[in-house]
């Protein structure tokens, strides 16, 4: 990327923009998206702040390397379609990404700007610069490669194989999209709330899939139709799986199958992909809920206990650990508490309680205390004997996390898991144990972020292109694993 | 009056001149059953259950229809009594769906599905809505054994769903005469009466016309006095029977009618008229509109604030304030919009508040077309700053024009997106409050139901703003002049009410004549998905759907199911796949109708496509399980009868010795007979009612021969697998399977919705299941989140014309 020229000029040093969000009081009663957006003039505004380094240390943290300071000397010039197009080279899904990433972590986490003050608003002007040009209909398609003549593969048309099928078209292969569910988009159509995603956009972004003429066959469960062996045998020439992790762990504890126990991902399920709350023009049935504890604390968890909020019902989160120890990311904490989850931390649940008729009538819990931090430096957590105490509720929504669906192993015994039932791959080509098949996402690495499905998508697309070509994978260094 | 006495079996009671003999015995607190007789209508003598013996009369003379005298000496239980009164509910349950009745597990049946299943069809009282209210079953339980011994006369007539709010299933028919006693009596000459002879009698209009074409009004009252559940209110039957009858006035037109709201668990069911007599009479939207409008999905209920550019839920005091001080600080013009058919205490208290602020003070009929034009340039012009609307009668565009905009409304408008502040109104039976009667004189109306959440009426919000106004500038008698019209006739029904078109809360209204509403969304069916190739009623509420599929269809083995969506707004539900063919790149299923998703299913002919189709799921049966030559029991109830034909012929394929037993509640719900007794070497037919093959169910073969089969499989509903499961031999080193169906969403293994208690350890059915081993299920468990939805899915039910299959 050297020769692409990044326009030297003077940091603004105004301070960093404000997001225009719906007011918490108004937002938790309705499904509408939280953050208004903002307009090109405070995004120029916000995009004079970057400093331009030469040495992006944003760009080295994102995980699918988009050129950070490039794109927003776009939008500093007054160029947002320029900086969309530049942001589309590296990601298929810039709308998506600049509302779901966590880039506290990443690049604003990295930027130079935050060592004194505050960083640049990444991940909002990424959002602003491509929901200009969804909506004002300015989208351009990358240019594609000429057809190679091979076919591929995609299973799951979630981040990592949209990222993977879009990186495959434009480099001239056929490809077809293998998705188990009705509409398209896998997790950010069934898991991520409308109100954090709207599902627009989602959309959007499969209809630019399909132009680049990608083929999504939809209802289409891999190894309960073909498995991964028979679409080999079938003409294809190299594979992604990209299936995510969709297998709702469950806490073990008494009384879970109690009436009004749920999966996080079943919750969100009804109310996202098949709108419940609608009901009854959508004809699944909503939860019909006083009081409703989310366990867990990650982002699905918040996007839970938010949705519950949504639906009228009293909001309680339940986490074994402190606020430190939450694997969400700060803003969704920071929106959850906002709008009114009630927050029971250091708590544990011990057993769901119900009624005669089997529903669930309340969560016994024991309060944990914090203990000296483990090999992993997280801090360990031990029972506050004696203090067991009941909430009652009529609803818990259980969110500790995801496992991949075993199906596709389960049907194509060359393909290895590891203890955790994720595939094993090569961590620098990601090529599983079947050659020509290779794997990304939350199905390689269990349940983790949309962004970093991506970057694996990205280098496993790279990698099947090499793999098409008949080079060796293994030639030069490979950037560092996610 | 003059009285005198008689004896009735032995006792001597006190009789008025004109009474009959069932009345007397009634007045002095003695049981003599009947059906077709009704304190308010005429006696007619068609059930004949209420027959006595009487000295000195010959044969024994219904006693609805035998005046009372003097001195007579009755009896009402001898035996040849009791004999004769079997007879004759026996005669009626040979015509009547009644296999519950006979069945020998319907104590335990009913404990299990403690609500009937909401099939399209009665095809049993386990079926049929009516089931809570059931006047047959409730004579016919409290007296008589449940064996039948005269053949069954079901005739399986078409269900017809033709005409608005009311559904008739002539099956349940017993003509009693009930109905068109009753229109009789209220409209003088009757819409309905029996027309035919014999066996092929039945109520109907004139030549058997849609009932919408001729004189009925669609008052309802029919349906309240049917005995059965022939005549059924589409949108409230599967509701039940309410917990209490408040008596209460309609507002939804200026006739202001008194009524009867029913209520169940603080929620309006349903009307009925206050008695039944001529004067008490009530319109369509009284008795079916009400309940449709008042639990509409339109509605709102939280009130609103502008804070900024941003609509804010807020309390009462600050929606009040901001009233307040939008009227008190605004400078320019200023218009309160009232509705004629709101309470008096609101329409008084707009006007005080129109005097108050000096504001103009416009009121509509509440069947308006629109705002006056005069107005509406005004508003055009933005020559008002400040408005409150009651109702809704702004366009998104006139309300644009407003500065200050305040909405009082009972469901969603266009305007409101522009309002300052919204304030959700409480309605019909949500509210105590005043209207004017008819006479000019004051009506109270009672409350029946509390308002769910902020919903108010319009005067308490404005008795906040105003303080005490109950003392306003108007006459209740000049407002009586305004309706005058009478409503009972059809024709005469009002299109709107506060504004809002009626026919978008109640669409069956449009087939009454009503307007309308242009926003109405068409429902769109879907071009893309699946094709039906083939479509039919195997017996009633069973169908058998062939799609064509062809990737799927080379993947499917016995035992798979799929999920199915009939549209984009349909569940996912799961369905057994019952038959397919490879080559010919098809899928057959059986969908039982039981709810929203299988009715919208079932309701589909061919040609038609349904949306999603995702399959085969499931993991098939082990076929490695059944060695050739070992012996194979299959067992089938209800869906599973066609679930288990493709295990029957793959296990026959595999030379398996295959013995297939069925159960049907009673004969005419059998099916797959020839296609079963061709790939089984045994068919047993099991009828709960014994009106086919022998009586009782699976799990009675399985005690009596199941210890014989190397393996035994059971499909059915949870109640039959639960049977199966207690008289299934206690075996472990025998494969017993079960295929279970529980509540899936996604069917891939993703939610967990699924899950079952198999031997203490939790599994996913979608993906580990179906088939799990039958000893080893809690099916306790299972039947209780199988029934998690109840009350969701009886609101989710299709209730308008066409909203589910016809036959």
């Amino acid at each position: 990327m050297a020769e692409e020229k990044v326009r030297k000029t003077r940091a603004s040093g105004l301070p960093r923009l404000v997001m225009p969000e719906q007011n918490p009081v108004r937002r938790a009663t309705n499904f509408e998206e939280v953050p208004y957006g903002i307009s090109l003039e405070v995004a120029m505004d916000e995009a004079s702040r970057c400093l331009r380094c030469p040495k992006p240390r944003c760009m080295a943290a994102c995980p699918v390397n988009i050129n950070i300071p490039q794109f927003i000397a776009e939008i500093a010039e007054g160029n947002p379609q320029a900086a969309a197009e530049k942001l589309k080279t590296q990601t298929a899904l810039p709308a998506v990404c600049g509302r779901v990433c966590p880039q506290e972590l990443q690049c604003e986490g990295s930027c130079v700007l935050g060592l004194r003050g505050q960083p640049v608003a990444i991940g909002t002007l990424e959002r602003f610069a491509a929901d200009y040009v969804r909506q004002n209909k300015l989208d351009k398609l990358p240019e594609k490669a000429a057809p190679t003549g091979k076919k591929v593969a995609v299973i799951g048309c979630g981040p990592a194989g949209i990222t993977a099928a879009a990186d495959l078209a434009i480099a001239g292969h056929e490809v077809e999209v293998f998705e188990a569910l009705h509409l398209p988009g896998g997790v950010l159509m069934y898991g991520i709330p409308q109100f954090r995603l709207p599902k627009e956009i989602v959309a959007h972004e499969v209809e630019q899939l399909k132009k680049l003429g990608v083929k999504i066959h939809l209802n289409y469960l891999i190894g309960k139709l073909e498995s991964v062996d028979q679409l080999m045998k079938e003409g294809f020439d190299a594979i992604f799986i990209g299936s995510g992790a969709g297998l709702p762990m469950f806490l073990g504890i008494p009384g879970e199958n109690s009436v009004g126990v749920f999966s996080a991902n079943e919750f969100l399920t009804r109310f996202n992909l098949m709108k419940a709350y609608d009901f009854p023009n959508h004809a699944t049935t909503p939860i019909h809920a006083k009081h409703i504890i989310t366990v867990g604390g990650g982002n699905v968890a918040m996007d839970s206990s938010r949705t519950a909020l949504r639906i009228g019902a009293k909001s309680t989160l339940v986490y074994r650990r402190a606020r430190e120890q939450m694997p969400a990311r700060k803003e969704e904490v920071h929106h959850a508490e906002q709008e009114g989850v009630d927050l029971q931390l250091l708590t544990n649940p011990k057993r769901v309680i119900a009624d005669e008729n089997g529903k669930v009538i309340a969560l016994e819990c024991v309060r944990m205390e914090l203990g000296e931090p483990d090999e992993s430096g997280r801090r360990s957590v031990t029972e506050i004997s004696g203090s067991e105490f009941q909430i009652p509720c009529d609803a818990i929504v259980v969110s500790i996390g995801n496992r991949p669906n075993p199906l596709i192993p389960m049907t194509c015994k060359s393909l290895a898991t590891t203890r955790k039932g994720t595939l094993e791959v090569d961590p620098e080509t990601l090529q599983t144990s079947m050659a020509g098949v290779f794997a990304g996402g939350d199905v390689v690495s269990g349940a983790a972020t949309v962004i970093s499905a991506m970057g694996q998508a990205k280098k496993a697309a790279a990698n099947i292109n090499k793999y098409l070509r008949g080079e060796p994978l293994k030639d030069e260094a490979a950037p560092s694993a996610l | 009056m003059n009285t005198f006495k008689l004896t009735i079996d032995g006792v001597v009671v006190e009789a008025e001149q004109g009474m009959t003999v069932l009345q007397a015995a009634k007045r002095a607190g003695l049981f003599i059953p009947s059906l077709c007789a009704h304190d308010e209508l005429s006696p007619y003598g068609a059930c004949r259950l209420c027959v006595v013996e009487i000295d000195g009369i010959r044969g024994t003379p219904t006693s609805c229809t035998t005046p009372a005298a003097e001195g007579m000496v009755v009896r009402t239980n001898t035996e040849q009594l009791q004999t004769q009164r079997r007879r004759t509910i026996e005669l009626m349950m040979s015509g009547h769906p009644s296999p519950c009745f006979s069945c020998d597990s319907r104590e335990d049946c009913e404990v299990e599905k403690s609500t009937p299943t909401k099939a399209g069809i009665a095809t049993r009282c386990g079926a049929c809505s009516n089931r809570p209210g059931c006047e047959l079953r409730g004579v016919a339980m409290g007296n008589f054994t449940r064996d039948i011994d005269l053949p069954l006369l079901y005739s399986i007539d078409k269900i017809e769903r033709d005409d608005p709010f009311i559904d008739k299933d002539h099956n349940l028919c017993i003509l009693c005469g009930r109905c068109f006693r009753t229109c009789e009596k209220i409209h003088d000459k009757p819409a309905i009466s029996i027309a035919n002879r014999g066996k092929k009698a039945k109520i109907s209009v004139e030549f058997g016309k849609a009932w919408s074409s001729e004189e009925c009004r669609f008052c309802g009252t029919c349906v309240d006095e049917c005995p059965t559940g022939c005549l059924t209110d589409r949108w409230g039957k599967w509701f039940g029977v309410q917990d209490s009858l408040v008596e209460s006035v309609c507002t939804l037109c200026p006739n202001h009618c008194k009524l009867m709201l029913k209520v169940k668990q603080g929620k309006i069911i349903g009307a009925k008229m206050l008695a039944l007599k001529k004067e008490n009479a009530i319109c369509a939207l009284g008795k079916f509109g009400i309940a449709q409008i008042v639990n509409s999905p339109r509605r709102i209920s939280r009130m609103q604030v502008k804070v900024g550019s941003e609509q804010i839920p807020s309390s009462f005091e600050d929606a009040v304030a901001k009233i307040k001080s939008l009227f008190e600080e605004s400078a320019g013009g200023k218009l309160v919009i009232s509705s004629r058919d709101a309470y008096v205490e609101t329409r008084r208290g707009l006007r005080a508040l129109a005097k108050k602020y000096g504001a103009d003070f416009v009121e509509l009929a509440g069947n308006a077309e629109s705002l006056d034009a005069q107005t509406l340039s005004k508003i055009e012009n933005g020559e008002y700053e400040t408005v409150l609307v009651l109702g809704n009668w702004l366009s998104a565009e006139a309300a644009s024009k407003i500065k200050h905009l305040i909405v009082a409304d009972f469901a969603k408008s266009a305007a409101q997106k522009f309002a300052d502040v919204v304030l959700p109104l409480s309605i019909v039976g949500e509210t105590s409050a005043t209207v004017a009667g008819a006479d000019g004189k004051p009506l109270g109306c009672a409350k029946a139901s509390e308002p769910a959440l902020d919903r108010r009426a319009t005067f308490e919000y404005l008795n906040a703003v105003i303080g005490d106004f109950s003392g306003g500038d108007f006459e209740l008698e000049s407002l009586a002049k305004d309706f005058a019209s009478p409503a009972l006739d059809k024709k005469n029904l009002p299109n709107k009410f506060l504004g809002h078109y009626l026919s978008d809360f109640a669409p069956d209204l449009l087939k009454l004549g009503l307007k309308k509403s242009p926003e109405a969304a068409e429902i769109e069916n879907s071009k893309n998905g699946f094709e039906i190739l083939e479509k039919k009623m195997l017996v009633p509420n069973f169908h058998s759907i062939k799609i064509s599929a062809p990737d799927a269809a080379k993947y499917v083995k016995p035992g798979q199911f799929a999920i199915l969506m009939a549209n984009a707004n349909s569940e996912r539900s799961p369905f057994t796949i019952i038959d397919w063919d490879a080559k010919e790149g098809w899928i057959e299923f059986i969908v039982e109708e039981v709810g929203r998703s299988s009715s919208e299913l079932g309701s589909l002919k061919k040609g038609d496509r349904i949306a999603v189709m995702s399959g085969p799921l499931g993991t098939p049966v082990d076929l490695e399980n059944f060695a050739p030559g070992s012996s194979a029991l299959l067992l089938g109830g209800c869906y599973g009868i066609g679930a288990i034909y493709s295990i029957a012929r793959a296990l026959k394929e595999k030379g398996v010795k295959t013995t297939c037993a069925i159960e049907a509640s009673t004969s005419y719900m059998l099916y797959f007979k020839d296609k079963l007794a061709a790939v089984a070497d045994k068919l047993i037919v099991k009828t709960r009612d014994g009106t086919e093959g022998t009586k009782g169910g699976c799990s009675d073969v399985l005690a009596e021969i199941g210890a014989n089969f190397d393996s035994i499989i059971a499909i059915g509903c949870v109640f039959m697998m639960k049977k199966c499961a207690e008289s299934a031999p206690k075996d472990d080193s025998k494969t017993q399977l079960c295929a279970l169906n529980p509540i899936m969403v996604d069917g891939t293994g993703m939610c967990g919705a699924c899950r079952v208690n198999v031997g203490g350890e939790t599994k996913f059915a979608c993906v580990e299941g179906p088939f799990f081993p039958l000893l080893k299920v809690d099916f306790k468990e299972l039947g209780k989140r199988r029934t998690a939805y109840k009350l969701l899915e009886i609101e989710a039910m299709p209730r308008h014309i066409g909203g589910r299959c016809h036959s």
